[in-house]
């Protein structure tokens, strides 16, 4: 519970004699919840009380913490001695009143006098130096993307499958390789087996390509890893991808795909749950737990990205969303949803509320209750699209802009493409929610339709999950990649693109130009 | 939050000055103020955009449009020459973007005068702002972005979980009790670094879901936030960014772009807090990338329709005590517009504070959407004779140009001559950046009361 030593790392290189204070003292800590926060915001004699503790040592705990944190944050180096000497002494003095404010003068001074070394190398160009941009290797894309995928930052990309997250994500480990970054990929595989295949093909295909800087790409700089559990992948994310990340000098951590364990764990939930109506409580807390097990996970990979300024991108799946309970109970301004859909128990209505902020539970029990028919008509989007006003502050409502479907598509004149818009508005919504969403840095939604007459095929094809079957079926399969939302680039746009052998790439000439047409206002 | 007049009084006398020096010196300062871009997001934020001292809090969905806002600001204190502050928490500035808005201003070489933390947690953020608090730097404007990242980490999820209640320890505090009082605690401190350090704060904010009792449609509210108000509190303007259905247009209008912008609060008054049937002021801004605008007049034409609809529905629903942040949402919506065509923002964003003197000279203005006839809008940005004036109804080009509205003439008054005289003064000035940080010191006084007099 005590979370010092993972906030601070450092803390005993700076301060050697607190070892033997923390390891007293920590129980003590962990059974009244005291957090790093606590420490330096409580009174230390109010500390002192909850702990027990004497308030000798809760003072001398709380300024070791507070040096280490000051020079963390003021970038010095944290275990240079002098500067720590320099500091306890200021330090010091404001610890003698009682309300003393945070961190009193002593990081005030120190990081003035230490200020012009620290902040040359903590201005913005030192991060713009810091900051690198992994391509895709094609120009479309890498436009899109406004370059790529920005280091330091964690990335979802989201789609169905069978819409070529996989081959993305190839495609970006090898790139990672090329001249600019010249670094190594980790690629973490939850679901299926790394498809190795598929790795190499693109690969003899890169090579073949007559451009400079493939010749050394290599699957030997892809390390891989399977996992199975969440507390396994959490585990490796946290404690041995630092490690790998030194040793192998990696630029990309790829997680392939994110939400699988979480969803395996949901059914289990699922199944001794749905038997017993009285178990949906208990499965509240579990979605509770879960949300607070995702969260943890991202939180360590945001944090990886930052600290060892790595790209982490990550595959997340999309599940259905069908129509909120509200809406439901609101019959009178929505004609009955014309798909096949069962009216849904009163146990679903009363769970759905966490459900749609959740989207994974969606995922089982959408599929149980409305069969294979993925497809929801474009009539009932329009409704779904409509929602008065007072409702703009929902989740439902605002959702479409921040999931990468459902946006524009009872408004967007601009889109002629009936399959894109199709595609577009199918009822999806990438698995685990506004608080996984909310950690996102970026989030890339690869969406695909099939031409009219192959529509009624779509709904089965869903559940094959073929990877590295092209849209060459009957139907064409098209696909497009959307960015939904990202700091670095212009969000909503869209491009559509194809798998090849070499990865992925933009389709260049388009028919009517749904996506170009938007591209280029 | 008056100047003290001089530097010579000793230390240990109480350094008084008369109001009308207070003013002066306020007035020599010219204490900058940063625009946003959207005409209309800064008049309502007191007319010239976020002035030194103020707490913005801006909150909205990921994509919304947040960092975009926050680097629109960056971008025009580092073009007056000012001392920015950035505060990555667990994501990282986009630079790329920001190295283009800069370009795009000729300011690349100044880059480089953007200070940037990273920290990851909130301890170290009491860290790094209580740093900012005492230390001499020169800063005028500080980005947190975002903070709610920080409270996540601190508390996801379930933490509050049974196994930790099961066995009720004295000293244990609930997680609930201790999210609510760090956030206190940070409101406090941000109030007073923004305060005494004359800094310009903006805090953004994500949003998260909360469920409501009974089993409506599941919210969004903001992901930091106080039930006992004490964070809304700290801030002089609230902002919250959405995005709207809008109906076809008939020029097609490009609707990526379009963010509405929801004025929570403004020059510290709550919008939906204090007078519920006064209108709800919202406005439409473009978000692209090269920057925020406001949006022209014609989208707001054809939203026209939009916004009639939401007024149908807003006698029906009242549930706003369910939280804070519905308020908005539920009662009545009007356009408050300031409709410009691009190359006017164009020209205001470059010129300097002359231009700014010239609009100032008009009469106080109300923005006004004068396609929507009876809808009227007060102006938001007067702190003094907040309630119901008369409004007058201004045609477009002299809202246009009466951007200012001044609720305290005198003051105006005092600043416009002021600064009709002494505006290329006031910038060259060496006085102007030594200043301000006197200015907090002996103001706030609770602020640490030892390291204060090293500087006095």
């Amino acid at each position: 519970m005590t979370d010092i030593l993972t906030i601070l790392p450092n803390i005993y290189r700076t301060n050697p004699n607190l070892r033997s204070l923390l390891d007293r003292h920590s129980p003590s800590f962990d059974q009244c919840g005291l957090t790093t926060v606590d420490l330096v915001t409580l009174d230390p004699r109010s500390i002192c009380q909850r702990a027990r503790i004497s308030l000798n040592d809760v003072n001398k705990i709380v300024d070791a913490i507070r040096d280490v944190l000051n020079a963390e944050t003021l970038g010095g180096p944290v275990n240079a001695p002098t500067l720590r000497s320099g500091r306890s002494t200021p330090t010091g003095t404001p610890m003698g009143t009682p309300t003393g404010f945070g961190f009193g003068g002593g990081g005030g001074d120190v990081g003035v006098a230490g200020g012009v070394t620290n902040f040359r190398g903590r201005n913005m160009e030192a991060l713009s130096r810091r900051q690198r941009v992994v391509g895709l290797g094609d120009e479309g894309f890498d436009a899109v993307l406004n370059g790529g995928f920005v280091t330091g930052s964690l990335v979802e990309v989201v789609g169905e499958s069978g819409v070529g997250k996989t081959q993305l994500l190839l495609r970006l480990c090898f790139s990672i390789q090329q001249p600019p970054h010249n670094r190594s990929a980790i690629y973490i595989c939850t679901e299926s087996q790394i498809s190795t295949k598929r790795m190499i093909s693109m690969l003899d295909r890169l090579v073949s390509q007559e451009v400079e800087g493939y010749k050394s790409l290599s699957t030997d700089k892809i390390q891989t890893a399977m996992c199975q559990y969440p507390e396994t992948l959490e585990h490796i994310v946290r404690y041995q991808l630092p490690i790998a990340i030194e040793r192998f000098g990696v630029g990309l951590v790829v997680v392939d795909s994110i939400a699988a364990n979480f969803r395996v764990v949901d059914d289990e939930a699922g199944d001794d749950l749905t038997s017993t109506r009285g178990g949906a409580k208990g499965r509240t807390a579990k979605l509770a737990k879960r949300a607070g097990d995702v969260v943890r996970l991202g939180m360590c990979l945001k944090e990886m990205a930052v600290k060892y300024n790595v790209a982490v991108v990550v595959a997340n799946q999309v599940s259905d969303t069908f129509e909120p309970g509200w809406m439901r109970r609101n019959k009178g301004f929505m004609p009955p949803p014309p798909s096949s859909a069962p009216p849904a128990s009163s146990f679903a209505a009363m769970a759905e509320s966490i459900e749609s902020s959740m989207g994974t539970q969606g995922m089982t029990q959408a599929q149980q209750q409305q069969g294979g028919s993925q497809e929801i008509p474009l009539a009932m989007m329009s409704q779904y699209g409509h929602p008065t006003d007072d409702l703009m502050m929902t989740y439902d409502y605002q959702a479409k802009w921040f999931t990468g479907w459902g946006e524009g598509i009872d408004d967007d004149d601009d889109i002629e493409d009936e399959v894109l818009l199709r595609a577009l508005g199918k009822l999806k919504t990438p698995m685990l929610g506004m608080s996984w969403t909310n950690l996102l840095d970026g989030r890339v939604a690869l969406v695909k339709g099939s031409a009219p007459r192959g529509s009624g095929g779509e709904a089965g094809e869903g559940e094959g999950g073929l990877v590295s079957e092209d849209g060459e079926s009957e139907g064409r399969t098209r696909r497009w990649v959307k960015v939904v939302f990202a700091p670095w680039a212009e969000s909503g746009v869209l491009l559509e693109y194809e798998i090849w052998e070499g990865g992925v790439r933009s389709v260049r000439e388009l028919d009517t130009g749904g996506g170009e047409a938007r591209d280029e206002d | 939050m008056d100047p003290p007049s001089s530097m010579d009084y000793s230390r240990h006398r109480l350094p008084t000055q008369s109001a009308a020096a207070a003013l002066a010196t306020q007035l020599d300062q010219g204490y900058g103020s940063f625009t946003t871009g959207s005409e209309a997001l800064d008049n309502s934020w007191g007319g010239t955009g976020l002035e030194r001292g103020k707490l913005v809090e801006i909150c909205g969905p990921p994509g919304s449009g947040k960092t975009a806002i926050a680097l629109q600001l960056v971008a025009d204190a580092v073009s007056k020459g000012e001392q920015v502050c950035w505060i990555d928490t667990l994501s990282q500035c986009p630079t790329s973007r920001l190295e283009s808005i800069f370009a795009e201003r000729k300011l690349e070489s100044r880059v480089s005068s953007i200070l940037r933390y990273q920290i990851t947690s909130l301890a170290h953020f009491f860290a790094i702002v209580s740093h900012l608090t005492n230390s001499s730097m020169e800063i005028s404007l500080i980005v947190i972005d975002d903070l709610s990242l920080l409270f996540t980490k601190e508390f996801p999820p379930a933490s509050d979980a049974p196994q930790f209640q099961a066995a009720p320890n004295k000293g244990y505090e609930k997680q609930v009790d201790k999210r609510g009082r760090l956030v206190a605690d940070i409101a406090n401190r941000l109030q007073r670094l923004s305060a005494s350090r004359m800094v310009a704060a903006v805090v953004l904010n994500q949003l998260a879901t909360k469920a409501v009792r009974g089993g409506g449609p599941l919210e969004l509210a903001p992901s930091v936030h106080s039930a006992t108000n004490n964070w809304t509190h700290a801030f002089h303007h609230r902002i919250l960014l959405l995005r709207k259905h809008i109906p076809k247009t008939d020029p097609p209008v490009d609707k990526r772009h379009l963010r509405f912008i929801f004025v929570l609060k403004s020059s510290g008054v709550d919008i939906q807090n204090t007078n519920m049937s006064r209108p709800d002021q919202f406005f439409v801004i473009k978000v692209t990338k090269s920057g925020v605008e406001d949006e022209k007049q014609q989208v707001f034409e054809t939203l026209t329709g939009a916004i009639l609809m939401a007024e149908s529905f807003a006698a029906s629903g009242e549930n706003s005590e369910e939280h804070y942040g519905i308020g908005f949402s539920d009662s009545d919506e009007e356009a408050e517009v300031a409709h410009l065509p691009v190359g006017h923002l164009k020209r205001k964003r470059s010129t300097d504070t002359t231009s700014d003197i010239e609009s100032r000279d008009n009469p106080a203005a109300n923005v006004t959407n004068d396609t929507l006839g009876g809808n009227v809008d007060e102006d938001d940005d007067n702190t003094g004779q907040y309630s119901s004036d008369p409004v007058d109804l201004v045609p477009v080009a002299e809202a246009l140009a009466g951007s200012d509205t001044d609720s305290f003439p005198i003051l105006s008054q005092a600043r416009r001559s002021h600064l009709h005289g002494e505006t290329e003064q006031s910038k060259s000035n060496p006085l102007e950046t030594v200043i301000p940080q006197k200015f907090g010191r002996t103001v706030v006084p609770d602020s640490d009361g030892e390291s204060d007099d090293d500087v006095l």
